[in-house]
């Protein structure tokens, strides 16, 4: 424990009663046996919920609920936080998001539909738009002239922490990474990228890579700790997902390296290797089982190979992935000070809307409990 | 109801032209009804089988598209989905069928990559549901494109169908049997004047004959 640790220990007392209103699995059961989304809704009525089940007025608002529930929940954290910039890591998942859709738009010469921007994003619009235009202008050839070529990053760990400067003295705040500068460079090399390789998937990627060295570098900073940890565990996991999503779409090693983001402990090379080695897709989920077998994710992996062979889909591995970071999550429940018990409770809310969406989707769609139980992980709490 | 022509003998060589011509329209038309009939069936039969491959994976391509959705918000399935990657190249062409001009769809799509190249978003924060729905609407979309092409052809060859049997009943229970009516009463009328020319002339003749006597 550091002394900028200590500095958590109000938040923390705070994130405990928080933690308190947290769904339990047997408020879950009652909501799966609900007859339809509108009883749901009722019952979230009594929960912490309750405000924004009331604004729902029917059909799909019950997603803006649940966006407006993620963002009271994320200010009010942020709001007691001794380090809020640590938690922004949260909120720039969703303005890395809004960049890949405006980025998306400004590249077709349109204007992002309403529908493709998440709310929580930390950068208003007309700023994310600023940023992309100015992107898409910079490498735009004239016509009768290419483009020029444009290098492209692909996965490495950033080597340093740059933009961060480190706190951790008592009194003193820790200035993590300025998302601004990722989101202006990620839009630069995601053009880039798209120029480069020609496929709309190269802007999500090249902005997921940015994203990730934003958190990497989040993460480097002292006190955080936890926060490494979560983010190693969540690349490995979403490394392993794409090689199984790309080895079963017969995607070739090339785009996969593109895909894979830096900074989990299985090195991205071992993963291409691992690809390189099968040229068939069967033989593909071998070579991961053999490789992931040296990891902490070998039960994981052949287990969620297992599901698939017998499902013939992949939920059954991403509900693996699921438990096993809520697994990495609890352990924040025996910790007292530091960021660790704030991280964990902001992903468990996640965490439970996710849960939430499943249930409700489910329910408009008139899918029995049983097909729902299959689909759902588990609660924090 | 006979037609209303004057009963001489023009009329009645017109009429026996157009009768024949009318006979052998009917026999044709009939024979036309036969093979649009006999095409049309061919067709439905096409589209039920068609039709059922088809809503057996939309119905798997929406429930997989349904748990993507219940996996991530629509925000990211939206942005996920925004940009596609393949270009369809649908060219509309024009096939005859018995003298009716259906459409016949050639197309081609793709990316670069081929199969494999079908996704047009990035792995990392999207659902491995979405893939599946992907893939399974991907694989429709060549049948769903030949159902429309078999559904047109049917709707234009049943409506075909439905006007050549009314001129095939128009021609069988309307005109030739005019035209037959008409033409008995032509020869009828004609064979009546040809009696009374002749029995005109043998009265004259008996009279010739009586006033020689």
């Amino acid at each position: 424990m550091t002394l900028a640790d200590m500095r958590f220990a109000h938040a923390v007392a705070r994130i405990r009663v928080l933690e308190q209103r947290l769904l339990d699995r047997g408020r879950l059961e009652r909501l799966l046996e609900a007859a339809d989304a509108g009883e749901v809704l009722h019952l979230l009525a009594e929960t912490e919920y309750g405000a924004a089940a009331a604004a729902v007025k029917g059909g799909q608002d019950y997603e803006h609920a649940l966006a407006a529930e993620l963002q009271r929940v994320y200010a009010l954290v942020k709001s007691f936080s001794p380090e809020p910039r640590l938690l922004e890591a949260w909120a720039a998942r969703h303005t890395f998001h809004n960049l890949k859709a405006v980025l998306k738009a400004a590249l077709r010469g349109e204007a992002a539909e309403e529908g493709t921007l998440s709310p929580l994003g930390a950068m208003d619009r007309g700023r994310l738009e600023a940023v992309a235009a100015e992107a898409v202008g910079e490498g735009a050839a004239r016509p009768g002239q290419a483009a020029a070529p444009v290098a492209v990053s692909l996965p490495t760990v950033p080597a340093g922490p740059p933009q961060v400067r480190v706190g951790g003295t008592v009194g003193e705040r820790v200035a993590g990474p300025e998302v601004e500068g990722y989101v202006t460079r990620a839009a630069k090399t995601a053009v880039a990228a798209y120029r480069s390789f020609g496929g709309p998937e190269e802007i999500d990627q090249a902005v997921d890579r940015a994203y990730q060295e934003y958190l990497l570098a989040l993460a480097r900073v002292p006190g955080a700790e936890f926060l490494r940890g979560w983010v190693e565990r969540w690349t490995d996991l979403a490394n392993l997902r794409t090689f199984l999503r790309f080895a079963l779409a017969g995607r070739d090693a090339g785009t996969l390296l593109r895909a894979l983001l830096p900074g989990g402990a299985v090195p991205v090379e071992r993963l291409v290797e691992a690809y390189e080695s099968a040229p068939a897709p069967r033989a593909r989920l071998e070579a991961l089982q053999v490789l992931a077998a040296r990891t902490p994710y070998g039960g994981l992996v052949s287990e969620g190979i297992s599901r698939f062979e017998a499902e013939g889909l992949l939920h059954g591995f991403e509900r693996l992935m699921d438990l096993y970071l809520l697994d990495y999550l609890r352990r924040a429940k025996r910790e007292t000070f530091g960021l660790a018990p704030v991280w964990a409770y902001l992903m468990a809310k996640e965490q439970e809307v996710r849960l939430l969406r499943l249930i409700l989707v489910g329910k408009s769609a008139g899918l029995s409990p049983e097909r729902l139980r299959e689909r759902m992980s588990d609660v924090y709490a | 109801m006979e037609l209303r022509v004057n009963p001489n003998r023009m009329q009645l060589l017109r009429l026996r032209v157009r009768l024949k011509t009318a006979r052998r329209g009917h026999k044709m038309l009939k024979d036309k009804r036969d093979e649009l009939m006999r095409r049309f069936l061919d067709l439905v039969r096409q589209n039920k089988e068609l039709r059922q491959v088809v809503e057996e994976r939309l119905g798997r391509a929406a429930g997989q598209l349904l748990m993507a959705t219940a996996s991530a918000s629509p925000a990211v399935i939206e942005e996920a989905l925004a940009f596609p990657k393949q270009k369809l190249d649908l060219r509309v062409k024009k096939d005859n069928i018995m003298g009716v001009r259906v459409a016949r769809f050639d197309f081609s799509w793709g990316g670069a990559g081929g199969e494999a190249d079908l996704y047009p978003y990035g792995p990392a924060h999207t659902p491995a549901d979405l893939d599946a729905a992907i893939k399974t609407l991907s694989e429709t979309l060549p049948d769903l494109l030949r159902l429309a092409e078999i559904e047109k052809a049917a709707e234009l060859l049943a409506v075909e169908v439905e006007k050549t049997r009314r001129r095939v009943n128009a021609l069988e229970y309307v005109l030739i049997p005019k035209l037959e009516e008409t033409i008995k009463y032509i020869t009828m009328k004609l064979d009546e004047a040809e009696r009374g020319n002749l029995t005109r002339l043998m009265k004259i003749k008996q009279m010739v004959h009586e006033a020689e006597a």
